[in-house]
C-alpha cells in the first residue's frame, strides 16, 4: 500500500490516469469501482448519490451515478464500454462512505466490462500508478484527508 | 525604428515578449514599463487605464494593472519583482496615450526591481528582440498593419 | 497569456440564463477558451438543486399561479428564487485548469467578486470555503460542478433580493417556518442595494468585475458571442430541462434536512409526541447554539405567556440533550408553569429531534 501526502493509492488496484478512481477486476469480466482517495478528498463530503439504474449500459467516459457534495456536483464516469451489474445502496444509510472508506464500503458500482481487452488498455496499475499520481498530488498541492465517521 | 510584422519594437528596450511587455531602465535603478505596439494593436482603442499605485509590491509574472478596451480587459504584467514607484497618471486620465504612443507618452508604470540582475536575464533586447517577437507574432498569426 | 471569453448575454429568458453555462461546457472541445459567462434571466423562476427533488422543495402551487418556471440546474445546493436583479457569473473551464483543490478552486472564483465588492465600498470577505460575507450577512451563492470535459463555477453578483418571495416559492412544513426564513433572509443575507442604498450601475459593475477577473487569473478577457455549436447545446439542454424526466427526477441519495441560510445558520423543524399533545419545534440554529425557537402544537400551557417565556429561555443554549434539560429546568423552576401531560423531558425530546436535521 502505498501513502503519499495522506492519500493511500493501493497498489493492487486499476486506475484510469485522466479519472481519479479505482478499478478491482475481478474475473474475466467484471469489477467493483469507486471514487479514490483524491477523488473523496477533492469533493468533500458526500451529501447526495444517484445512480443510474442495475441493467444500465454506459459508453466509455459516460457516468455510473452524480455525486453532490456540500461544493461541488459531478459525474462518476466509468472509463469504457460497460454494463452496471450492481450499486452500492448502502449510500443510504451512511451518504459519507466514499470519504471514511473510499476503497472498501465506499465503493460504488460493480459493472460488467463489455470489451475486457479494451478496458484494461484504459488503466494503470502498481508502481506506475503510484508514480502517475504522487505526480498529480504534487502538481496540484494535494493533501487527502478522510471525513471521520458521522 | 525596427519593426516586427509591421509592429514597432525599438531595439533600445528590454521585452518579455509573450506577455507583449516591454521595459526600460532607468539611472536610477529603477526600470519603466508599458505595453508593446502589438499589444496596444491587439487590445484596440483603449478607454480604461488602471496602473496599480505608488507603494504597492509586485511579482514577476503578476498584475501591474489593467487596461481596457470596448471588448477587451487585460493585465498588465510585471516582468521584475519589486515596488511601484510611480503608476502614469496621464494615462489614468488618457488613456489613448497606450494607442498613440506605447513606448513613450503612454508608459505604464516605474517599478524599482528587487532583483534587476536576474529577471533581466529572461528577457530580450537588441536585434534578438526583434527577431524573437516576429517569430512569435507569426506563430499568433498578430500583424500590426491588418 | 491566453485569453479568457467573456460572453456577455445580458438578459435572457429564465431557462436560457440556466441552460447557457450547460450548453457551453457540454459543447466543450479542447480548442475552446476557458470562458465567463455574464447573464441575467429577464423574468423571475424558480431553481432547484441538481439532486433536490422539485415537489419537495417548491411550493408548485404557487409558482403554477404565478407563472414562475422552475428549473433543475446540474449544479447543487438547495432551491432559489432568481430575477433579473442577480448578474449570474458562470466560470466554465477547461478540466485542470482551475486549482483541483476546491477551496482554492473557489478562492480563485470568488477573489473578483469581492474586489468588485468592495471597489462599489462594500466591506466583502471571503467566507471560506465558498461564500461572501459582509459583515456578517451573505451576499449572493456559489457551486461547482464538472460538466463534460469543462469545470464549471457559478456565482452571482447580488444587485437586489428579493427576500419575501424566496421564502414564498420554497415548500415549507409550516408558515412558522416560512416566517423565520423571512426573518432570517433579512438578518443574515444582503445585496448591493442593501449596503448601498440604490443598486449600481450594471455596466460599470460588469466592467469592474471584468477588470479584477483579468487581475486573479492573469489574462486578458475579451468578449466574444458563443459558436452556433454551443448555441444548439444550450438548446439540446433547454429541451431537457423542460422534460418531465428532468424536471421530476427522483431525488438521491442523501441526509439532512435542514434550511441553509448560510455557513453557520441554518433552519430546523421537528416534532415530538408528548402525552398531552404534539409538540412542533422550529428552530434557527446558530453555530450550534439555539439563535430563535418557535413551539406550537396541540399542547396546553399555562399561563399564556409561558410558551413565550420558555422560546425565550432557551435562545442561546447549545443543542446538546444536557444543557437544554437544565434550562427547561431551570424555567419549570423559575416560573408557575403548568403543562398536563408535557414534561421537561418531552420539551427536551422535541428540541433533541431537530439536531437529527441538523448538518454536521
Amino acid at each position: 500500500m502505498a501513502i503519499y501526502a495522506g492519500c493511500d493509492i493501493p497498489e493492487e488496484l486499476y486506475y484510469h490516469p485522466a479519472h481519479d478512481l479505482w478499478v478491482r477486476l475481478e474475473g474475466d469480466d467484471t469489477a467493483t469501482l469507486g471514487m479514490s482517495d483524491i477523488a473523496q478528498t477533492a469533493a468533500g463530503k458526500l451529501l447526495y448519490v444517484r445512480f443510474k439504474g442495475v441493467g444500465k449500459r454506459v459508453r466509455p467516459g459516460q457516468s455510473a451515478a452524480t455525486i453532490e457534495s456540500a461544493k461541488w456536483v459531478g459525474p462518476f464516469v466509468v472509463p469504457f464500454a460497460a454494463e452496471i451489474l450492481a450499486v452500492n445502496t448502502a449510500y443510504e444509510q451512511t451518504i459519507t462512505l466514499a470519504n471514511t472508506d473510499p476503497y472498501g464500503a465506499g465503493w460504488m458500482v460493480k459493472v460488467r466490462l463489455l470489451d475486457p481487452p479494451a478496458a484494461r488498455a484504459e488503466l494503470i496499475t502498481g508502481a506506475a500508478a503510484v508514480a502517475h499520481f504522487q505526480q498529480r498530488i504534487r502538481d496540484n498541492q494535494i493533501r487527502c484527508y478522510r471525513c471521520e465517521d458521522v | 525604428m525596427s519593426t516586427a510584422n509591421n509592429c514597432n519594437v525599438p531595439e533600445e528596450l528590454y521585452y518579455v515578449v509573450q506577455e507583449h511587455v516591454w521595459v526600460r531602465p532607468e539611472d536610477d535603478g529603477t526600470i519603466t514599463i508599458g505595453m508593446t505596439d502589438a499589444a496596444q494593436n491587439l487590445a484596440g482603442s483603449i478607454v480604461t487605464a488602471t496602473p496599480k499605485g505608488a507603494g504597492k509590491s509586485v511579482k514577476k509574472g503578476k498584475s501591474s494593472g489593467t487596461v481596457e478596451s470596448g471588448k477587451w480587459v487585460g493585465p498588465i504584467k510585471s516582468p521584475v519583482d519589486g515596488e511601484i514607484v510611480a503608476a502614469n497618471e496621464a494615462v489614468v486620465a488618457n488613456p489613448k496615450l497606450l494607442n498613440e504612443d506605447p513606448y513613450g507618452a503612454g508608459w505604464f508604470v516605474k517599478i524599482r526591481p528587487s532583483n534587476w540582475a536576474a529577471d533581466k536575464a529572461g528577457m530580450v533586447t537588441g536585434a534578438q528582440a526583434v527577431a524573437d517577437y516576429e517569430a512569435f507574432l507569426k506563430a499568433q498569426g498578430i500583424d500590426c498593419a491588418k | 497569456m491566453k485569453t479568457i471569453r467573456v460572453l456577455d448575454m445580458g438578459l435572457v429568458p429564465p431557462l436560457r440564463s440556466q441552460a447557457i453555462y450547460h450548453g457551453v461546457a457540454y459543447a466543450m472541445t479542447p480548442e475552446t477558451p476557458d470562458t465567463i459567462i455574464l447573464v441575467s434571466p429577464d423574468a423571475p423562476y424558480a431553481c432547484i438543486g441538481y439532486h433536490q427533488e422539485l415537489e419537495k422543495e417548491v411550493d408548485t402551487a404557487y409558482c403554477a399561479e404565478q407563472g414562475l418556471p422552475i428549473y433543475r440546474r446540474e449544479v447543487g445546493g438547495g432551491a432559489v428564487y432568481l430575477d433579473s436583479d442577480q448578474l449570474f457569473t458562470q466560470w466554465v473551464f477547461q478540466r485542470n485548469r482551475l486549482p483541483l483543490d476546491l477551496e482554492r478552486r473557489f478562492a480563485l472564483y470568488i477573489q473578483p467578486l469581492v474586489e468588485t465588492y468592495q471597489e462599489l465600498g462594500i466591506n466583502a470577505t471571503l467566507r471560506p470555503v465558498n461564500d461572501i460575507h459582509v459583515n456578517g450577512r451573505k451576499i449572493g451563492g456559489t457551486g461547482a460542478a464538472q460538466m463534460g470535459s469543462a469545470d464549471v463555477v457559478v456565482g452571482s453578483l447580488m444587485f437586489d433580493f428579493n427576500f419575501a418571495l424566496m421564502a414564498r416559492v420554497l415548500k415549507v412544513p409550516s408558515e412558522k417556518m416560512r416566517d423565520k426564513i423571512i426573518q432570517s433572509l433579512n438578518e443574515y443575507m444582503t445585496t448591493m442595494r442593501r449596503e448601498l442604498g440604490e443598486a449600481p450601475d450594471r455596466a460599470q459593475v460588469t466592467r469592474a468585475y471584468m477588470r479584477h477577473c483579468a487581475e486573479a487569473l492573469g489574462a486578458p478577457l475579451e468578449i466574444q458571442e458563443p459558436t452556433a455549436r454551443e448555441l444548439e447545446v444550450t438548446e439540446e439542454i433547454e429541451a431537457r430541462f423542460l422534460s418531465d424526466e428532468w424536471r421530476y427526477m427522483k431525488g438521491g441519495l442523501r441526509q439532512s434536512g435542514a434550511v441553509k441560510i448560510h455557513a453557520d445558520v441554518y433552519l430546523l423543524e421537528a416534532a415530538h409526541k408528548a402525552p398531552g399533545g404534539l409538540i412542533r419545534a422550529t428552530a434557527r440554529l446558530r453555530e450550534g447554539r439555539i439563535d430563535d425557537l418557535t413551539l406550537s402544537g396541540d399542547f396546553t400551557m399555562l399561563p399564556a405567556f409561558a410558551v413565550g417565556a420558555l422560546e425565550q429561555a432557551m435562545r442561546g443554549v447549545s443543542l446538546e440533550p444536557a444543557a437544554v434539560l437544565a434550562r427547561v429546568g431551570e424555567f419549570y423552576a423559575s416560573m408557575n408553569a403548568q403543562s398536563p401531560g408535557v414534561s421537561a423531558e418531552d420539551w427536551t425530546a422535541a428540541i433533541m429531534a431537530l439536531k437529527a436535521q441538523a448538518p454536521q
